[in-house]
């Protein structure tokens, strides 16, 4: 793929790898011409960004050279960054330009060397120390430059001596991985300088390589080899030369037409170098391959000029640069998409615009045209990742390296290693010591530990709550939590009180004078009412004791008195009307006192009154008390006193309402930003979503779910509403969050244990995931759970309509899917073809036997398969389709929806089908009459059943296509060739009219279902044997039909041979074919008329005798000569050829022979030779005779 | 803490380049230049080789496994310019479809998130990138993203289906988004995003100097937000966080090597990095947004 072009004509350097963006430096190229004429000279930096889409690159910088360049190289070398650039002039100049200076526009040039004589055409910097410069030019001279020493007035170096004859240096370069060695070309010479010994170490003369080697190239990973080339036209070859074996070169890439003007070994794939020539090619070759003449790994599209200079980029390994001759320079990359062909008018083109033959220019070579859709064939080096690690479920890591092989004689091994990674340990170790609290016990313990443990109040308190879950009596404890213990309530009333007094003997004391009073007590009235009634009894009681005590009893009789009043009213028991004086003249206690006598109505309204009345907080919440007004207090109580009222709740809360309570209060709380004492709130009423939602900002994940299990837990104990007991979403989240930590820690049945307290979506997957998980690794852990149901609803992805197994696992025979089977019926499908199932078996098992049994298996999915499972028989001849599914592997699939029993039966009609299209090609007449015979006899013979509905639908259909379309037919005739060696995977054999290309571009169009079709014929073999008459002669013609025409369905199986020849081709989706049992020839035949049968009988049976007792390797050879003789004796028998002479005189023959009278019957033979007609037993009777004369010598008796 | 749960012996005959666990932990897929996918059963930290998929013609790069839902399906793309769709049906491997309207090597294959539905993207060295998909019933529908990244695309990676915000929202179809990162030669990562059934470049993020060789959108169940690591040839991990409407990067290290792939841990807390040195090594980040690695794994065999 083109990515770039510069129009120049240049010599160019890449950018050293560590410069980013990368720039290309060209130089005007010296003796070089432009289309102007123009004689000046510039160097030029462009920059490549391959993310820009613009095919033309940037020019950046531009400055005016004095002399036009041979060489352009650039290195890395200098303080600046940037590196220096290198260039050598036509006058024996090397020219150093700073890169950064030219960057920033200011002068650049750094030095001149001026020591060579000639044109400097050979540059190259030292990789290792970028500072070394070597330099080549006239008279054999080679310097070593050291750029750290400019301007010192020293010599340069020189590697060695000058090599003699005194030459033109064409090529220098370091070696790769030697920083001290150097390679240099002269005009047919090649030499290697070891700078440490100054001296030549290694000379390759012309006379040892037989090529004027003009340019050099090191191998970019193994030091002692280069490649060397010329760019003369005879010899237009590249030679591999191992420094060690220097005898001759170790490969020869042969592959261009005309001599070599560049090579470029890249150097991130050593399997990658390319090479240009004067032929216009620019070719990739795989150095390493064993191919003989090398392997052409990929040929560049589209070239029709010389390149003189290929590079590849240092920095990008896919991308190349190539300069030619027609004033471009394009950049190229490996893989990419394949441009459309674009030959861009060459700059000299233009000038010249009637240069009828330009010798630059010649005809675009076929392979190029057709190499523009092929992509560099083997998959380079930068491609292939050597290492990988993927996380997997439940904190696995899979791994996968680079394994140095132990040898270098044994393949390393591929392996893949699963750590399991563990960050968390704190956390994982929290939660599995909350695991096993929650199932083991110690839950309480658990919350004084935690309470003691926390670092603040609030955590402590909320520990506390939480652990009051589990003791006794709640509600007490809550109580004492918030400060309310009674017993502690009881000594400050009692110090309060005084010691002295017995406020409960007191209480009992006026209750039950009070009650004497009562005229109608109600029963069972309310216990707070009785208890606010004693309590303010009790106030009033003890004055009345003590007046009482102090003075007799008056009655105070003044009517004009409230209390006169009063007493009147109460003497006369009308309690009622004595309680409302005593209202309203504000005698409450008095009142209430009477009240309690005129029954509960009447005291409950008196109550009310006095609360009316009275209005301090004490009467409020006394009023709430008596009337069980718990929520008004909820909902009004000052919040700074939310502890009083939430003491208020648990105390007298009913258990139904009391949740609810708590909760109002705690939201309440939470509203106003009392957040901890909201989730105590929740805690007490056990909302463990509520707690949680409080604690969220406070609490770290993992102390979130400690509060939520053992809450919850508390909650399940206690079976409190359920509403509570299921976790809602934001904390099926949190939870979630939870588990999959402790998933990707490893952890999964800690993770499963906590999973139970929701049913939220994300849990019940996460929780099937790892029952799944567990039960395949750790079954044991799962013992006593239930397996959850799949939380999701599964697709079954339908197939394609052409699919096939292809997979091939140990003892694994891939049969067809049921479901496919009954759902793509017949009728759906344009074209019947063969169960997958059965195709499967009937390749992959070696022998007959084991096909047998794998049948009922796979007839066993859909019933009515088993009928026509006798018709399958001819098993070898499926073989076939699926080898022929080898091209395009798409294509085996074909069969896997599309089984259908009526296949069989419909199969027929295709046979006619193909021998329809076999005539109209005009095939031998002889080969398609056969062919058409045998199909009538099988359709007669095996199948009754002739054609259904289908069957001539799609016969038409076929019909139509094969006539219409001359691809289908050329298809049609591609599965011979699959059965011959191939030893490409792309490549269709020779003769092929269609390129491979096309093939598979057909398939793609759905074409497989028709090619599918074509194995019918082959299928008649096996029926044709049990049909008496038509004679099968080998049929030398139908051996190698791909040879002859491409004949739509060819029957491969006449060549058995072919067919079972485990093809070389690689892309074999299934291990390369098990050799089926071969079909036995005798077996293709009729049977023999049955008065001769006993001939066929005697001679096989003594043949086999005597190969069996043979001693000798020679005689098991005539013997195997004489049964194929036999088999002309057999066949004229069959066809009743023979005169009844010569039947008669073998009659004779064999009843001596099998009484062991060999002499007679060889008498009877010789009576037979001379009687009868040569030419009608000559080709048996001899062997008849060597077969009697073996029988005797060796004492066989039948 | 890295302890060694087994070790496979593949038998691939040559180089692998990806190795994969499928949804439950129980399959691995590894996939291998000898052309062949191999399946294996992990039982109790016992491995069976179950199944050899041959129907690449080259090296194959990746393997993917679906989500369970829509059965044992795994997608493997190569050298060969396809894309094989492989199913299980009770233990036999078929190919369902096969994808090769490519030009070039196909390096990345990639399932979206199981909401989306049966749909993959897969990233070719052509520079385009390919989104197919299927309802099921045996047709597949492919549409592409030329020229996504000139001279070559690399890699691939889907986001979650419910952007950070919407986790806790309404999961209602349209709240889903179709996006995809991807990363390639051109040295840029791009986010791509499907709009009215077209698929538009969301975004270019620039920051390596080299080829990108993989990206990894982070799953969305333990961050609220949108994270990618992208890794390269350029030796360097970067994070790339958005919080808002922009994207932010992070150097996570500079390596010593090439980085040629990047994998997220289920929760997105843990990413394994590894180099053409042969190391991996798991990277975690800290409270103050750092990175530090949690364990090396190279001196370990």
């Amino acid at each position: 793929m083109k990515v770039k072009s510069i129009s120049r004509t240049a010599n160019i350097a890449w950018s050293p790898a560590e410069q980013h963006p990368i720039y290309l430096a060209a130089g005007t190229a010296a003796q070089q011409l432009d289309a102007s004429f123009s004689t000046s000279s510039t160097l030029e930096l462009f920059s490549i960004d391959l993310g820009d889409q613009d095919d033309q690159a940037q020019l950046s910088k531009s400055i005016e050279i004095d002399q036009r360049l041979h060489k352009l190289v650039w290195g890395r070398h200098g303080s600046s960054g940037g590196g220096t650039l290198v260039g050598g002039t036509d006058n024996g100049k090397v020219l150093l330009w700073s890169a950064a200076d030219l960057f920033s526009g200011k002068e650049s040039l750094l030095h001149c060397f001026e020591e060579h004589q000639g044109a400097v055409s050979a540059l190259d910097v030292n990789s290792f120390q970028p500072n070394l410069v070597a330099s080549g030019a006239g008279n054999s001279d080679i310097f070593i430059w050291d750029l750290n020493s400019i301007g010192s007035k020293s010599e340069p170096m020189t590697p060695g001596t000058k090599s003699q004859p005194l030459d033109d240096v064409t090529c220098l370069q370091w070696n790769r991985q030697v920083q001290h060695i150097l390679g240099s070309t002269y005009a047919g010479r090649s030499v290697v300088w070891d700078l440490r010994k100054s001296e030549p170490i290694i000379k390759i003369t012309d006379s040892m390589s037989r090529i004027k080697s003009k340019i050099l190239e090191w191998h970019p990973d193994v030091s002692t080899q280069l490649c060397l080339a010329s760019d003369d036209d005879h010899s237009p070859i590249i030679q591999m030369w191992d420094l060690r074996f220097l005898t001759s070169p170790i490969r020869t890439l042969e592959g261009h037409n005309r001599g070599l003007l560049s090579l470029a070994w890249c150097s991130q794939d050593s399997e990658l170098l390319l090479s240009c020539g004067k032929d216009n090619r620019i070719l990739c070759w795989n150095p390493h391959s064993q191919v003989q003449n090398g392997e052409i790994v990929y040929e560049l599209p589209n070239t029709t000029q010389w390149a003189f200079d290929l590079a590849w980029c240092p920095r990008n390994p896919a991308v190349f640069s190539s300069c030619s001759f027609d004033g471009n320079i394009s950049i190229y990359s490996l893989l990419g998409k394949p441009s459309a062909p674009t030959s861009a008018p060459s700059v000299i083109d233009q000038s010249f615009p009637n240069q009828a033959n330009d010798p630059f220019v010649m005809p675009t070579q076929p392979q190029q045209t057709k190499s523009s859709s092929v992509m560099l064939k083997k998959a380079p080096k930068w491609l292939k990742r050597p290492c990988g690690a993927s996380f997997g479920f439940g904190g696995k890591l899979v791994v996968f390296k680079k394994q140095p092989a132990p040898s270098p004689q044994q393949a390393p091994q591929r392996l893949v290693t699963t750590y399991q990674i563990t960050t968390e340990t704190d956390f994982v170790q929290k939660a599995e010591i909350l695991e096993s609290t929650l199932y083991q016990g110690g839950l309480p313990e658990l919350c004084v530990a935690n309470s003691e443990n926390s670092s603040n109040k609030n955590d402590e308190e909320l520990w506390r709550f939480i652990g009051v879950h589990f003791g006794a009596e709640p509600r007490v404890n809550f109580l004492r939590l918030l400060g309310f213990d009674s017993t502690t309530i009881q000594n400050q009333v009692n110090k309060f009180v005084g010691p002295s007094n017995k406020p409960e003997s007191m209480v009992e004391q006026v209750t039950n004078k009070v009650n004497q009073l009562q005229v109608n007590e109600a029963p069972g009235t309310d216990a707070f009412d009785q208890i606010a009634a004693s309590g303010a009894a009790s106030s009033v009681g003890s004055s009345t004791q003590s007046s009482r005590a102090n003075s007799p009893l008056t009655f105070c009789t003044e009517e004009a008195k409230a209390e006169g009043l009063a007493t009147r009213c109460l003497l006369t028991a009308n309690v009622e009307s004595a309680v409302d004086v005593c209202l309203h003249t504000e005698k409450f206690a008095e009142a209430l006192l009477l009240a309690v006598a005129g029954g509960s109505d009447l005291l409950r309204r008196t109550q009310k009154t006095v609360l009316q009345k009275v209005a301090t907080p004490f009467t409020r919440l006394l009023y709430s008390v008596i009337t069980h007004d718990l929520g008004s207090v909820i909902e009004t109580c000052d919040l700074s006193q939310w502890k009083e009222a939430l003491a208020l709740v648990i105390t007298y809360a009913k258990p139904n309402e009391f949740s609810i309570m708590c909760d109002n209060l705690g939201k309440r709380l939470q509203e106003s930003g009392q957040i901890s004492d909201a989730a105590l709130c929740y805690v007490c009423a056990g909302n463990v979503n509520s707690t949680v939602a409080c604690l969220q900002s406070r609490l770290a994940l993992n102390e979130i779910v400690e509060v939520v299990s053992v809450l919850h837990k508390a909650m399940l104990n206690t079976q409190r509403s359920d509403s509570s007991v299921l976790l809602g979403k934001a904390l099926s989240n949190t939870l979630s969050q939870y588990c999959h930590l402790l998933v990707s820690e490893g952890k999964l049945k800690t993770a499963y244990n906590f999973l139970d307290m929701s049913n939220d979506e994300a849990i019940s997957l996460l929780k099937e995931r790892i029952y799944r998980f567990l039960s395949a690794s750790d079954p044991q852990t799962l013992r006593g759970l239930s397996k959850p149901q799949t939380p999701f609803k599964s697709y079954d992805v339908k197939a394609e309509r052409k699919q096939g197994a292809v997979a091939q696992g140990p003892g694994q025979t891939a049969v067809g899917q049921p479901k496919n089977y009954r759902q793509n019926n017949y009728t759906s499908s344009p074209a019947p073809s063969y169960g997958q199932g059965y195709i499967q078996t009937s390749v992959y098992d070696p022998n007959v036997s084991n096909y047998r049994q794998q049948t009922p298996a796979f007839a066993q999915p859909v019933s009515n398969y088993a009928p026509p499972v006798s018709n399958y028989t001819p098993v070898p001849s499926y073989s076939q389709p699926s080898s022929y599914g080898q091209p395009s592997s798409m294509y085996t699939p074909t069969t896997l929806s599309n089984y259908n029993p009526g296949v069989m039966t419909s199969q027929p009609a295709y046979n006619v089908a193909q021998t329809t299209v076999v005539s109209s090609h005009n095939y031998t007449p002889n080969f398609s009459t056969t062919l058409g015979a045998q199909t009538n006899n099988y359709h007669q013979g095996s199948n009754p059943i002739q054609n259904t509905d289908m069957g001539i639908a799609s016969y038409a259909k076929r019909k139509i296509r094969s006539r219409e379309n001359s691809i289908s037919d050329n298809q049609q005739s591609i599965p011979p060739n699959i059965f011959q060696p191939a030893p490409q995977t792309e490549t269709m054999p020779p003769p092929m009219a269609n390129p491979p290309m096309g093939m598979s571009h057909s398939y793609q169009d759905n074409r497989p279902e028709q090619a599918w079709n074509d194995p019918p014929p082959v299928r008649q073999m096996k029926p044709a044997s049990t049909i008496p008459a038509p004679i099968m002669t080998p049929m030398p013609s139908m051996g190698h039909p791909q040879q002859e025409m491409p004949a739509p369905g060819a029957p491969t199986s006449f060549n058995p041979t072919g067919v079972f020849q485990p093809t070389s081709s690689q892309d074999v989706a299934p291990p390369p074919a098990p050799v089926q049992q071969p079909t036995p020839e005798p077996e293709q035949k009729g049977p023999i008329p049955e008065q001769h049968e006993p001939l066929q009988t005697t001679f096989d049976a003594l043949r086999k005798v005597c190969s069996e007792k043979a001693y000798s390797n020679q005689m098991r050879r005539k013997m195997d000569e004489v049964g194929r003789k036999l088999e002309v004796l057999y066949d004229k028998l069959r066809a009743n050829s023979l005169s009844e002479n010569v039947t008669h005189g073998l009659h004779e023959i064999i009843n001596c022979a099998k009484v062991g009278d060999y002499k007679t019957a060889v008498a009877y033979h010789s009576h037979l030779a001379t009687t009868t007609n040569f030419t009608e037993v000559g080709s048996f009777l001899p062997a008849i005779k060597s077969l009697l004369q073996s029988a005797d010598n060796l004492g066989v008796q039948l | 803490m890295v302890s060694v749960l087994n070790t496979i012996d593949t038998t691939h005959e040559d180089m692998i380049h990806d190795a994969q666990m499928d949804y439950y932990g129980t399959k691995l897929a590894t996939c291998s230049s000898d052309k062949n996918v191999k399946i294996f059963e992990v039982r109790g930290g016992q491995q069976t080789l179950v199944a050899t998929l041959s129907g690449h013609d080259g090296p194959v790069w990746q393997v993917a496994w679906s989500h369970p839902m829509f059965g044992s399906l795994l997608a493997s793309c190569g050298y060969d310019r396809k894309v094989i769709v492989w199913k299980d049906t009770n233990g036999s491997w078929s190919k369902l479809h096969e994808y090769s309207s490519h030009d070039s090597s196909i390096n990345s294959v990639s399932w979206a998130p199981h909401e989306l539905g049966i749909m993959l993207a897969c990233a070719s060295s052509d520079g385009s990138i390919s989104i197919i998909s299927t309802t099921g019933d045996g047709a597949w529908d492919s549409k592409k993203i030329n020229n996504a990244h000139t001279i070559g695309c690399n890699t691939v990676s889907w986001a979650p289906a419910l952007t950070p915000n919407s986790v806790l929202g309404g999961q209602n179809q349209e709240s889903y988004v179709k996006r995809i990162v991807s990363g390639g030669c051109d040295n840029n990562v791009r986010i791509w995003r499907q709009h009215d059934g077209e698929w538009e470049e969301e975004c270019k993020l620039d920051g390596h100097s080299d080829w990108v060789r993989d990206v990894a959108w982070a799953p969305s169940i333990g961050i609220g937000k949108d994270m990618i690591a992208s890794c390269g040839q350029d030796c360097r991990v970067l994070i790339w966080t958005n919080e808002g409407d922009s994207w932010t990067s992070t150097t996570l290290n500079t390596f010593s090597d090439v980085v040629w792939h990047v994998s997220w841990s289920m929760m997105g807390n843990m990413l394994a990095v590894s180099g053409g040195d042969n190391k991996v090594s798991v990277w975690k980040q800290e409270l103050n947004g750092g990175w530090a690695s949690v364990s090396d794994m190279s001196d370990r065999d």
